[in-house]
């Protein structure tokens, strides 16, 4: 393996976050008329916190993740639990997704995803040949995942659970399930949003905004967003209107986070929107890369880990910019590493801390 | 096996990548022409730049109306999500209560355009602006401020709240004073804070100045002194036109009671009407001179032709006409002096038919002054039919037919001036003022002139009110109003008009009391006692300011302009 990669990989994740706190000030400055604002300070706060929390995590070995690994599914399922009960639940914009520890308060689906990619990895390392040719584990694993994001769906949080689905099943594949086993989950997996969009009809309005957000009476209501969004696309043309500069970020809620990639477009064009795009999927890929090392040496927790994190990251990625660019139905997903929230930072540096522990290993086992 | 997994999945993934490429590009490039106009839609505004009207001033370059600003607390209803602190704290600083203040928004959330207070100090701006509301707009208005108050209330008039002239030069200058407002193309973010002008559309015009050819200080003076005299003579109203001989130029123009232009909310509309344009009177003994420019024109007479007036009583038509006491034989001087009804009557009786109805055509009592300010009127004649003698005598002396204050004072003018009917103008340096015409001979104006001067003097009616120092032509009046069956014995209106100095006219006066009592019980009033010592302070203080002295001669009363 060459050497430099978890270099890259830190580089990334630097350059990553350094494009976070520019886009956070620039969208924040408006609400306090200065570039110094609560908003700012409280995300250079979270930055901090996130580059201890990757060297932490890289300090540890990942084999304790990986006996845990039922423990880790337990605890997600309790902390899932936990967020639904009044008074332990914090109420906020509709939804019940916070937990208070009053220094600090959790974002429950945030601690759930790697607490689930611990235990996806874990089952699946445990399981490793058997998932190749039966379909007992696969059913196994989608319904431990399933109780787990049956609560968070309860919150509700539709996006982090489309998001842990996909990943699940994206790992399943990777860990070379069967096609004819996947291609069954998948048709559950459509009846089941088929009955989704059934009970909750207000779903198919998200995706008739999607078809015709321009239209009288959608634009400022259900296609506000969007709209504002795409907006921001068409001023900021290819190279964008110059960083702070940006004039939807005002009009656009949420443009802190579900819609920053939205606020980059506008201020440094679609060549800026690209790159920051562009050095997310390099990331994935060079994550990619680690886990297909560990899993040509046959560390399956390590490769199972990395592929999560590599498809949790470019999912939520793809995803996000594919709803601020209007292919996607609007759903509240951030950017990773860029969008403001001290939770989402903070997770997902102490994952890149894990994957670095594991590209590590890598270097240092001896080749079979 | 392996590899082929992953491999599909960067494949995917790079496919996916690629088409989200794509889109971005699609939208920023191909659709930015409708995505920027949808943009423009929203944060581009046509914002209002407010302009003031102009400065209405005096001839002394003191100021008699003034804008100052102010400011407009406007509010977009449909889009107003405010807690219940923020309501508070709007209401606060516009002294309104939060209930109300939040009972009126949602009373009109269809609309997008509320006034919420107008009128504010421009200090609640920061205040407001300091809460950054959604939906709340500031806008600067002006307002009008009138320093001279009720004292100048007629001249100035007032304006709405939108500064639109309602009343007085205000109204009448109203598309002079007023500007025009301006507009800029802005973009404005969600919260309707400005991000930066794009272009003007519309370049404002600020008002412009309006100078007026009156003098505060003789306003002033005017004004109190009608006060005075209406307190003194328990009369209704009163009013007082003072003019600039020379330039025909208002010098005063007053009414009492008044009104506050600078506080229109509950006005009495009586008080604000300008009685010295709109009210018709009848002008009584002060028609008189008109008779002796007549009489002395048929070439039969001069100021010393005898005229008997005994017995004191003459009947016309079976009416009997009587002055007070029996005058004996007077000169056509001292019908004036005196003030006979029987004098005028029996001049009149001997004059052509036609000519006193010519006269009252040739000193403008059919024509309006045009002096500017609304409600102006023309007086009327009876319509009686001339060729009766008791339809001439009483024109002879003043009933039959009415005029306003302004258009009498103007019928004066012609007097003093030497024969030439001249422009009266509210303003300083009228460039519209239309030329002086000839409506007399001189020597014929200036003999009833030199006659009115004995009318201030000891044996005249208004021998109280000599200006010492000067000679004073004047003429009295005491006009004894209509009431419902008659005219009245109880009500009446005196007059007096004055011209100073005799020999060389600087001030013209009229001065009408409209009501005055006797002071004591079955005492009488009259113009002389009532209305002529108001003219006699005015115009001495006139005289003081301007400088004047008695000259031994009677200059050329032209259009020369030593006003100030």
């Amino acid at each position: 393996m060459n050497s430099n990669q978890p270099l890259t990989v830190l580089y990334l994740w630097g350059v990553l976050i350094g494009f976070g706190l520019i886009a956070v000030a620039s969208v924040s400055v408006h609400l306090a008329d200065a570039w110094i604002n609560p908003m700012f300070l409280r995300h250079v706060g979270y930055v901090v916190v996130s580059g201890i929390a990757l060297v932490l995590a890289y300090l540890i070995p990942t084999e304790r993740y990986s006996q845990f690994h039922r423990a880790a599914w337990l605890l997600a399922l309790l902390l899932a639990g936990l967020v639904l009960v009044p008074g332990i639940g914090i109420e906020s914009g509709g939804g019940r997704r916070w937990i208070s520890l009053h220094f600090f308060t959790i974002q429950v689906s945030e601690v759930v995803k790697p607490l689930l990619l611990i235990f996806i990895a874990g089952y699946l390392a445990n399981n490793f040949e058997r998932t190749q040719y039966s379909i007992a584990p696969l059913l196994i694993l989608l319904i431990a995942v399933g109780v787990v994001l049956g609560l968070v769906f309860v919150e509700p949080d539709f996006g982090t659970v489309a998001i842990m689905g996909t990943v699940t099943v994206g790992v399943l594949f990777l860990a070379k399930a069967r096609m004819s086993h996947l291609l069954l989950l998948g048709g559950f997996a459509i009846s089941g949003i088929g009955a989704l969009l059934y009970v909750e009809p207000y779903r198919v309005t998200r995706l008739v905004t999607l078809l015709s957000p321009w239209e009288e009476g959608v634009k400022l209501n259900e296609g506000y967003q969007l709209t504002n969004s795409l907006i921001s696309f068409g001023r900021g043309e290819l190279t964008g209107t110059g960083l702070g500069t940006g004039l939807q970020k005002t009009f656009t809620p949420a443009s802190h986070n579900d819609f920053i990639f939205a606020t980059i477009a506008e201020e440094t064009g679609v060549v800026g929107a690209s790159i920051v795009l562009g050095l997310l999927m390099v990331l994935v890929h060079r994550i990619g890369n680690i886990a297909r090392t560990a899993l040509q040496k046959e560390r399956h927790f390590d490769s199972m880990f990395c592929y999560g994190v590599a498809l949790l990251i470019g999912f939520q990625a793809l995803i996000h910019v594919g709803v601020n660019a209007g292919i996607f139905p609007t759903k509240g997903l951030t950017l990773p590493f860029i969008s403001y929230g001290g939770n989402s930072l903070l997770i997902l540096s102490a994952l890149i801390g894990m994957v670095l522990r594991i590209d590590r290993t890598n270097g240092l086992d001896p080749s079979k | 096996m392996n590899d082929r997994r992953h491999t599909t999945a960067v494949v995917c993934f790079t496919f996916v990548t690629a088409l989200l490429v794509g889109q971005m590009a699609y939208i920023a490039i191909v659709e930015r022409y409708f995505l920027q106009d949808q943009s423009k839609m929203q944060s581009e505004r046509l914002q209002k730049i407010p302009v003031h009207r102009g400065m209405i001033y005096d001839r002394l370059g003191e100021p008699m109306a003034i804008s100052t600003p102010v400011i407009g607390v406007t509010v977009n209803p449909s889009r107003i999500e405010w807690t219940e602190d923020e309501f508070g704290a709007v209401a606060d600083i516009l002294k309104q209560d939060a209930n109300d203040l939040r009972a009126k928004i949602e009373g009109n959330r269809s609309r997008a355009f509320l006034y919420l207070a107008r009128r504010q100090s421009p200090q609640k701006a920061l205040a407001l602006q300091q809460l950054a509301l959604d939906g709340l707009d500031i806008q600067t208005e002006y307002r009008r401020y009138y320093p001279l108050g009720e004292v100048a209330a007629h001249l100035t008039g007032f304006t709405d709240i939108d500064e639109r002239g309602l009343e007085g030069l205000e109204r009448a200058f109203d598309a002079h004073l007023e500007g025009e407002v301006g507009t800029r193309r802005v973009v404005r973010d969600r919260k309707g804070r400005l991000i930066r002008d794009i272009r003007y559309e519309t370049l404002p015009k600020f008002g412009e100045d309006l100078v007026t050819s009156i003098d505060s200080r003789l306003q002033f003076l005017a004004y109190s002194e009608l006060q005075n005299v209406i307190e003194e003579y328990r009369a209704e109203s009163a009013s007082m036109i003072l003019i600039d001989v020379p330039t025909g130029g208002v010098l005063a123009l007053a009414n009492v009671p008044s009104f506050n232009p600078n506080n229109t909310s509950n006005l009495d509309w009586e008080n604000v009407r300008n009685r010295a344009v709109t009210d018709l009177i009848e002008p009584g003994s002060t028609f008189k001179p008109f008779v002796a420019i007549a009489a002395l024109e048929s070439g039969r007479y001069t100021p010393e032709t005898k005229v008997d007036t005994n017995p004191g009583w003459t009947v016309v038509q079976s009416k009997t006409i009587e002055d007070p006491r029996n005058y004996g034989v007077l000169s056509l001087r001292n019908v004036l002096v005196k003030s006979s009804q029987v004098g005028a009557s029996r001049i009149a009786l001997d004059l052509d038919e036609q000519s006193l109805l010519t006269m009252h055509e040739r000193i403008g009592f059919n024509n309006y002054v045009l002096l500017g300010l609304p409600g102006e009127t023309i007086g009327q004649l009876s319509g009686d039919d001339i060729s009766k003698p008791l339809t001439r005598a009483t024109m002879s002396y003043g009933y039959g037919f009415s005029v306003t204050p302004l258009q009498l004072a103007r019928s004066y003018l012609t007097i003093a001036t030497g024969g030439l009917q001249r422009q009266i103008s509210i303003l300083l340096n009228d460039e519209y003022r239309e030329r002086d015409f000839r409506v007399f001979d001189k020597g014929h104006a200036l003999q009833v002139l030199d006659m009115l001067s004995g009318v201030v003097g000891p044996t005249g009616t208004a021998s109280k009110s000599p200006i010492p120092g000067f000679q004073v032509a004047g003429k009295t009046g005491t006009v004894r109003k209509i009431a419902r069956d008659g005219y009245s014995d109880q009500h009446h209106l005196t007059l007096f008009v004055g011209i100073v100095p005799m020999k060389n006219p600087q001030f013209l006066g009229i001065v009408m009391v409209d009501g005055p009592k006797p002071k004591v019980e079955g005492g009488k009033v009259s113009g002389g006692s009532v209305s002529a010592p108001v003219f006699k302070r005015v115009a001495t203080r006139a005289l003081q300011l301007r400088g004047v002295r008695e000259r031994g001669t009677v200059a050329g009363a032209t259009g020369r302009d030593d006003a100030a």
